[in-house]
């Protein structure tokens, strides 16, 4: 008799801990707290994760290594990010412009490239670096002069070769409504590089309405159009396929749900990869996968309509969410500024986790 | 002693008014709060007021598309099906062609009197900056042109934006830059323009955006880079008109001139307009107090004694009469912006940039941000054209 309590006891604990560190591995935890604004990340690989916080002029690249302490890489008036390896690419704006390699380890820089513009947006892709250059009008009162408008450039340079190329002039499209401001550029948004070219999104407006076109560059040729979808949409690029978001196929009224739509590389054919997505869903893509994350749910995207799995559903905030490595991070405006989480998404993730990772 | 009211006779009695009343509207006795607005030249502060037309005939402007679908690209045919992206000036010839500053494609296009477009010069899809070229028709290219205008040869000229250039397209096509020279380029390979006076092979300009030819042949270039009118002699003479005095003038993006010799100009980024003799200097025209001025005016043409004013910034046609600002087509609000043909006053525009005159009086508007060339036909050109 005392034998079988003692078993019981030890199963109810067994069972206890077993919840408890269950519980525990799915804990978001707190990667920073940012007493201003995150502007740039988080990005990472290897590891790593940084991002670009600022407060007041001053402008600071941090970074984490494997959940660790967060430090200070370097200071300056950055914008843009992207991460390879522990190196962090980030552009110098106003002053001193130009492209910046940041080692995550000792922060020492190097320059790349000197830039004409305020930087917005750096991507790696087969062994290119892109960025997203806006330059600023010379005539910003005269929504009609084109010539004269704004203009959004991209521009591109090898890893390993300091020769810069231009890869797209995006003049402005002067009628997209509000919140577009007169002389403002083109929004434009770059998706990520393959061997062969960059993909990227551009906003573009009809009548009163807007669409997004999604757009191919390879170097010295014309951009090519990808896609062409109603309303504001999103797009990421995997190894072997480039997705973007779509009005759903099947609901109605259509506006509130939303579609994810695939086409592999290479391939004109598009298929609809899954359907009844919430409408505010971002998409994320990380090491060959889709995901889609919404308030308080994360789903991966399978390459078929109907495999899409709930990975996490437990979150308490909604946030910018980006994947790196096995963790989601999570980049949410707090009162007091921004605050950065992270949470596990995959089971190795959340053991480590529990044992203290 | 007290009679009831059969419920029958109360209903009779409600019908018998809402009838009069509805025969009343129709007749015109009676205006809706609508029209009655509408109708009334557009006031600052004054939208308590319920007076009648200021100026018949006024309401009575209606509006068309003439060419363009409004989704933007380039297309040649049909003006239904045709497609311009960012038309920013307009032209009309003695013949009833009209020729479009088509100024994202990078072109100049054509409206035969039958509605057909074609492209006169110029290569579409170069996308970007567009480029520079002289040569036949084909060959030639501009950057992101916003002015043309016919010269009394028949020849084109157009404000060539992005190249910093005044350029001339003759009866055959041939493609010749008119004024204005080479400048330094910037790292995107844009030329940067400049200020210089003189023969017209050396002089410099900077964003000239409408020009306008008077009967001598002389050329007025809004230079809006320049903050300033220039003017090209038969010559070839190129000199800037001196400067308003004791004022200043910022982006000057359009012109008309007006019967007597008086040339306009509108300054978009100060939401201004000048008026003067050809020589200058220009002076500030200055509204009634009540009248509210254009926001972000662009173009202008003088018809008679009325100078019509598109303003971009509020997407409407304006008529300049005296001191008086009259709304012809267009809603007049900062976020009117639509595409909507039908009655003047409830059509819609989107950044109208440029305007001319056609025969019988009817006006062209370059309709920029709906890709399209819309016709305005004023109630009394109606008349005039019978």
């Amino acid at each position: 008799m005392k034998r079988h309590v003692n078993i019981a006891i030890v199963l109810v604990v067994a069972a206890g801990l077993g919840w408890l560190a269950y519980v525990r591995s799915g804990q978001i935890r707190t990667v920073a707290l940012v007493p201003g604004e995150v502007v740039a990340g988080p990005a990472g690989e290897a590891g790593w994760v940084a991002w670009v916080q600022r407060s007041g002029d001053q402008s600071q690249l941090m970074a984490s290594r494997r959940g660790g302490r967060c430090r200070v890489i370097a200071t300056g008036p950055f914008s843009g990010l992207a991460v390879k390896g522990d190196k962090a690419f980030v552009a110098q704006w106003p002053e001193d412009p130009g492209l910046l390699a940041v080692s995550l380890r000792d922060g020492s820089r190097e320059k790349l490239a000197p830039t004409g513009g305020e930087v917005k947006q750096i991507a790696i892709g087969g062994g290119t670096i892109y960025w997203l250059e806006w330059r600023d009008a010379a005539l910003p009162e005269v929504p009609f002069a084109v010539a004269a408008g704004p203009v959004s450039v991209i521009r591109s340079m090898p890893e390993q070769s300091g020769s810069v190329s231009l890869v797209a002039i995006i003049l402005p499209d002067e009628k997209l409504p509000p919140p577009r401001r007169l002389g403002q550029p083109a929004q434009v948004e770059l998706v990520g590089a393959d061997k062969a070219s960059l993909y990227w999104l551009r906003q573009e407006a009809v009548g009163n309405l807007r669409r997004t076109r999604l757009l191919r560059s390879a170097p010295g040729h014309q951009p090519e159009t990808v896609a062409l979808e109603p309303g504001s949409r999103m797009a990421v690029l995997l190894d072997d396929a480039v997705l973007w978001t779509s009005v759903s196929q099947e609901a109605a009224p259509q506006g509130r749900h939303t579609a994810v739509k695939r086409q592999r590389l290479g391939d004109t054919r598009v298929e609809v990869t899954a359907d009844w997505l919430a409408q505010d869903s971002l998409l994320i893509g990380q090491g060959g996968r889709a995901y889609a994350h919404q308030a308080d749910m994360l789903w991966r995207l399978g390459k078929r309509r109907g495999e899409q799995r709930v990975v996490y559903s437990r979150s308490r905030r909604a946030a910018v969410a980006r994947l790196i490595g096995d963790q989601e991070y999570l980049v949410s405006p707090e009162r007091e500024g921004w605050i950065i989480l992270r949470r596990p998404v995959t089971w190795w993730a959340r053991a480590r986790q529990v044992l203290g990772g | 002693m007290k009679k009831e009211v059969s419920p029958w006779v109360v209903v009779v009695a409600i019908l018998a008014v809402l009838g009069i009343v509805q025969f009343a509207y129709w007749r015109g006795l009676v205006a809706p709060a609508r029209r009655l607005q509408v109708g009334s030249s557009a006031r600052g502060g004054g939208g308590g007021e319920q007076e009648g037309p200021a100026y018949p005939g006024e309401s009575l402007a209606s509006v068309i598309t003439v060419a363009g679908d409004s989704e933007p690209g380039h297309l040649d045919g049909p003006g239904a099906r045709a497609r311009f992206d960012g038309p920013a000036g307009i032209a009309v010839a003695a013949d009833g062609s009209i020729y479009v500053a088509d100024s994202r494609n990078h072109t100049i296009r054509r409206i035969a009197p039958d509605g057909s477009v074609s492209t006169v010069a110029g290569r579409p899809g170069a996308g970007g900056l567009g480029g520079f070229a002289d040569g036949p028709a084909d060959k030639a290219r501009f950057s992101a042109p916003a002015g043309v205008a016919v010269a009394p040869d028949g020849a084109l000229l157009v404000a060539d934006t992005g190249n910093h250039r005044i350029r001339r397209i003759s009866g055959d096509g041939f493609v010749s830059t008119y004024a204005g020279a080479d400048t330094p380029h910037d790292d995107l390979g844009r030329p940067m323009g400049g200020h210089r006076d003189g023969p017209s092979a050396q002089a410099l300009f900077r964003y000239p955006m409408g020009l306008v030819v008077d009967q001598e042949g002389s050329v007025y270039v809004a230079d809006a880079g320049n903050h300033r009118v220039r003017r090209i002699a038969p010559t070839g003479d190129v000199s800037s008109l001196p400067p308003p005095t004791g004022d200043e003038m910022e982006a000057v993006t359009e012109l008309a001139l007006a019967p007597g010799g008086r040339l306009w100009a509108s300054d978009t980024a100060r939401g201004a307009l000048w008026v003067g003799p050809r020589s200058g200097p220009l002076g500030r025209w200055q509204p009634a107090k009540a009248e509210k001025p254009p926001r972000l005016p662009s173009g202008l043409a003088a018809v008679g004694e009325s100078t019509y004013v598109l303003d971009s910034g509020a997407h409407c046609l304006l008529r300049l009469q005296g001191d008086r600002v009259v709304l012809i087509a267009g809603q007049r609000e900062d976020e009117s912006r639509g595409y909507a043909d039908g009655p003047g006053l409830l059509a819609s525009f989107s950044s109208p940039a440029g305007i001319a005159a056609g025969p019988g009086g009817a006006l062209y508007v370059a309709d920029f941000g709906n890709n399209a060339i819309r016709k305005v036909t004023l109630e009394t050109s109606r008349e005039e054209g019978r």
